[in-house]
């Protein structure tokens, strides 16, 4: 039963059948809501301001719209009037989500840590994902106030036409969705920062031109493209979703571009923020890695599945072959930010998570998705390879001709995609192995990736000016990687083949022997932090055994005690321990220092 | 053998190249009241933390009855109740909705739970208050009243009375008995002796990341004078190192008011049986003595008979000071 609710919980299903059992489910949840969902929104519903600034929200948008709608009625038919209305109105409301969402999120956890409940919320034993979800909870009821407070101005361009209620229905369905991204947005930022200040200005500077490039990219942008498949979509209108969605022609291209992809493209994101605000909400003795790695082995697996899809369904050739090579570098990217991402990842499992899978008695696969940089680089190495070869035979068999021309071209991006994966997973993998913390680990690959990327070029222009030859001078950029388009657009030129190919090997030998080193580096400190652990568990076992040696003496006859007393003195003075620091690494596989930073996590 | 509800064991931890616990070890029985002791900065809450699973220690165990609190956080906060030093709550709720909801947190299924810690915290009257109208006392009162939801064994308590008023701190202290008698094993971390003195039954001095000295505070004292004793006559070379004595007699310290000439009454005390010391402070004698409240009995039919008046007996309340101080004590 709930404090908060008063209502008694049912016990168990009335019987094993599907109704009954989800009657109980539902009936459990009424009963006992999240405690922290329930609390938030009684604290919510005392404020004072929600209320006013949700008037004066809706009463500025529905003017807006009705200024707009009386300017263009003079010129424009009504239908045309009604559809522009529509853009604006939900170009309108995904901007106040995509700012409000983040900001009262952002508010969340941090608020707590700084008002100092947060560590009173811990020890009450609720799990950090309960947590994550209480605050998600209270967020998004807090923006889906706000959307529903929007709808009856989102209703306007029903007065003049121009859109049917079906678009407007998913138009605000897609709303809701594009909410649970912001909101878990801020969330994850709001529970690595400490203070309500940080959290909220940090959120808002990230969202402003996230929520941007989004708007540009995937909504005007991907509008075009969506246009050439679908006439009946208009051009250049950025909620273009609804619209496709009702008015194109159903088929499997519509179910996989139209339904599969955005739920995806929202499920997936809302997934790894869940599982980042899960890990910087648990503690640095924890398994935070898990949960991450999972993400990331179905991610790699679903994004090669949906790369399939615009490729086999481009109604051109080129554009097939044009598209596999697009989906080769975007997986590319996909990599660096999972790089990045596992720059955090500990050296190896603390005692803890050791203790916890030797008690479930985990296997052999939840060990390698279980905390460990070397683990985490392994698994990046073998789904990063495995996914650049499937999409390289793509390539190759949706090549427009026949020419060794294609082939070469395919080659050459898809070994420059792989000897640079290969460079940029062992680097990161090894700077975590050398870096105190994840931080500065993730400073350096920036750093470096900035710096392969960008001082070539910058070596090219000045042998340009100084040397010979233009070619000659752009061959010494191969050590970028952007070098590699040069490369895929001169592929006759075998200079730029060649160095490319170059560059590639290069790379990858480079990667290896950095991930080489970074699991030297791991065993090594693993194999300190094992002998510490062990012998600290030896002196106080030692300990243990001399007080019940003092005991059994204690309760023998006289004539045994000077015996026992001799031994127990001498087992009873344990060594002082060394400078635990000095030799050893701590639980969390640091070699030295500061070992249990808060910031010492995989997020 | 009954298991510590506390056992610390050379315990370390480091912040940066700090080590701020160096090697500390303590036990504490069940149903006592623990008081830790130290200076500002001698590493109290960072030990308190790592006993309540906030933080895991470089190196050492702490097991709160009998569980790892590294290996097994979670069983752990079952059976804990942490109140921490400036702690927060939440200001716009009530007193009731803030314990209702950390009882649903605890996942305590029981209406009445509520109720009972409101009634054993003595906070009834406050229930439909807002939080934010609470005074600093009355918060107090409520994080108690919170730690107390889940009904836990041990209560870990750090500096649970500092910025209180006089009356708040009474009541703090009354309600520390109160939970002592319901069978509570309380840690309770504080610089303010004499608070201690009150309550605690047993006492840990932390110095410097060290734990100097830990045990009964009577113990302790005698433990301390022995090693006085020894130091004076030259037999224990090594300031610092406090013998393991056997357990003696322990002095009680007593300030006498009289009428008239409190010479004449350190006179008449002077050499009595179990009597230790003897000193003239201002209008009041000073007396050291072995014994109970017999032998404060005694004193006083002692003085009457010799025609002094007694106006006021006090004990004397600094005993902890002086272990403090003199555990504390530096070698020049």
């Amino acid at each position: 039963m709930s404090s908060q609710t008063g209502i008694e919980t049912p016990r168990a299903p009335a019987s094993q059948r599907v109704v009954d059992r989800m009657r109980f489910r539902v009936g459990r949840w009424r009963a006992e809501p999240n405690p922290l969902w329930m609390r938030e929104m009684r604290q919510m519903a005392r404020m004072v301001r929600t209320p006013i600034v949700l008037m004066t929200l809706t009463l500025l948008v529905a003017l807006l719209m009705a200024a707009l709608g009386g300017t263009l009625s003079g010129r424009k038919s009504p239908a045309a009037v009604g559809s522009a209305l529509f853009q604006v109105f939900f170009s309108l409301a995904y901007f106040v989500v995509t700012m409000v969402g983040p900001a009262l999120a952002a508010n969340s956890i941090a608020s707590e840590r700084e008002g100092k409940t947060w560590e009173a919320v811990l020890l009450t034993g609720i799990r950090p994902v309960e947590v994550a979800r209480g605050k998600f909870l209270a967020a998004y009821t807090a923006v889906a106030t706000y959307i529903v407070a929007l709808a009856p101005a989102g209703a306007v361009p029903f007065l003049f036409g121009g859109v049917t209620p079906g678009e407007v229905f998913l138009a605000f369905v897609f709303l809701f969705l594009v909410a649970l991204l912001a909101v878990a947005f801020g969330l994850a930022v709001s529970s690595k920062m400490q203070s309500l200040r940080g959290a909220l200005v940090v959120t808002l500077l990230l969202a402003l031109p996230l929520s941007a490039f989004v708007y540009v990219a995937l909504g005007v942008g991907l509008s075009f493209p969506v246009h050439e498949q679908w006439h009946q979509v208009p051009r250049g209108g950025a909620v273009w979703l609804p619209t496709a969605l009702v008015r194109a022609d159903f088929g499997t291209e519509y179910v996989l571009l139209l339904v599969v992809a955005p739920l995806a493209a929202v499920a997936l994101p809302a997934w790894l923020l869940y599982e980042i605000t899960a890990a910087n909400l648990l503690g640095p003795s924890d398994d935070r890695s898990s949960g991450l790695k999972r993400w990331y082995l179905v991610t790699s697996l679903a994004l090669l599945a949906l790369a399939l899809v615009p490729i086999f369904t481009a109604a051109r050739p080129r554009d097939r072959f044009a598209m596999a090579l697009v989906a080769m570098c975007v997986y590319c990217l996909f990599a660096a930010f999972a790089a990045f991402l596992f720059a955090g990842e500990p050296l190896g499992p603390s005692r803890r998570v050791s203790a916890r899978f030797a008690t479930a008695r985990a296997g052999p696969i939840r060990r390698f998705l279980g905390p460990g940089i070397v683990g985490a680089a392994a698994l990046e190495l073998v789904t990063g390879l495995v996914t650049i070869g499937a999409l390289m035979a793509v390539a190759i068999l949706t090549r427009p001709t026949s020419s060794w021309r294609d082939e070469l071209v395919v080659y050459v991006l898809t070994a420059y995609v792989a000897g640079f994966f290969v460079f940029v997973v062992g680097l990161s993998a090894y700077l975590r192995a050398r870096t105190q913390t994840p931080l500065v680990a993730r400073v350096l690959l920036l750093a470096v990736l900035f710096g392969v990327s960008v001082v070539p070029w910058i070596m090219a222009a000045m042998f340009g000016v100084f040397g010979s030859g233009r070619s000659s001078a752009l061959v010494s950029a191969c050590a970028s990687p952007f070098y590699v388009f040069y490369a895929v657009d001169r592929v006759r030129d075998d200079s730029a083949v060649t160095a490319s190919l170059c560059a590639s090997a290069a790379y990858a030998v480079l990667g290896v022997v950095f991930f080489a080193r970074a699991v030297a580096r791991v065993r090594v400190a693993m194999a300190e932090y094992g002998r510490y652990v062990a012998e600290g568990d030896r002196r106080l076992r030692e300990e243990d055994l001399a007080l019940a040696t003092a005991a059994a003496s204690a309760a023998l006859p006289p004539a045994f005690e000077p015996t026992l007393e001799h031994g127990a003195e001498g087992a009873g003075q344990p060594a002082a321990p060394s400078e635990p620091g000095a030799e050893g690494v701590a639980a969390d596989g640091e070699p030295d220092g500061e070992p249990r930073e808060s910031g010492d996590g995989p997020a | 053998m009954t298991t510590p509800a506390i056992r610390v064991r050379h315990l370390w931890h480091r912040f940066g190249q700090f080590d701020v616990l160096r090697d500390v070890s303590f036990e504490v029985a069940p149903g006592e009241i623990y008081g830790f002791i130290g200076p500002n900065g001698a590493g109290k809450t960072t030990t308190i933390r790592i006993m309540a699973t906030l933080l895991e220690p470089l190196a050492g165990r702490v097991e709160i009855d009998g569980i790892d609190v590294a290996l097994e956080p979670d069983a752990v906060r079952r059976i804990i109740g942490y109140m921490p030093d400036h702690a927060g709550v939440y200001e716009r709720v009530t007193v009731r909705e803030y314990l209702e909801f950390f009882a649903d947190a605890y996942r305590v299924h029981s209406l009445g739970v509520v109720d009972a810690v409101l009634e054993l915290t003595d906070i009834v009257p406050l229930r439909d208050r807002l939080v934010a109208e609470l005074s600093k006392g009355q918060k107090q009162r409520l994080g108690l009243a919170r730690i107390l939801l889940h009904d836990p064994k041990v209560l870990i308590l750090d500096e649970p009375a500092s910025d209180l008023d006089p009356r708040a701190r009474i009541e703090i202290r009354d309600l520390l008995l109160d939970l002592r008698t319901l069978g509570k094993t309380i840690l309770l971390s504080s610089h303010i002796l004499t608070e201690l003195s009150d309550v605690c039954t047993s006492v840990g001095i932390l110095e410097q990341g060290h734990m100097v000295v830990s045990g009964p505070i009577g113990e302790i004292g005698e433990r301390l004078a022995t090693q006085r004793a020894a130091q004076a006559s030259g037999l224990v070379p090594v300031p610092g190192a406090v013998p393991v004595a056997a357990p003696a007699p322990e002095r009680r310290g007593l300030k006498l008011r009289v009428l008239g000439d409190p010479a004449a009454a350190a006179v008449a005390l002077q050499g009595g049986p179990g009597i230790v010391d003897v000193a003239v402070a201002g209008a009041a004698v000073q007396v050291g003595y072995l014994g109970g409240d017999e032998k404060v009995a005694q004193i006083v039919r002692r003085l009457c008979e010799c025609d002094v008046g007694v106006v006021g007996v006090e004990r004397e309340q600094n005993e902890l000071e002086r272990i403090f101080l003199e555990a504390t004590r530096r070698p020049s």
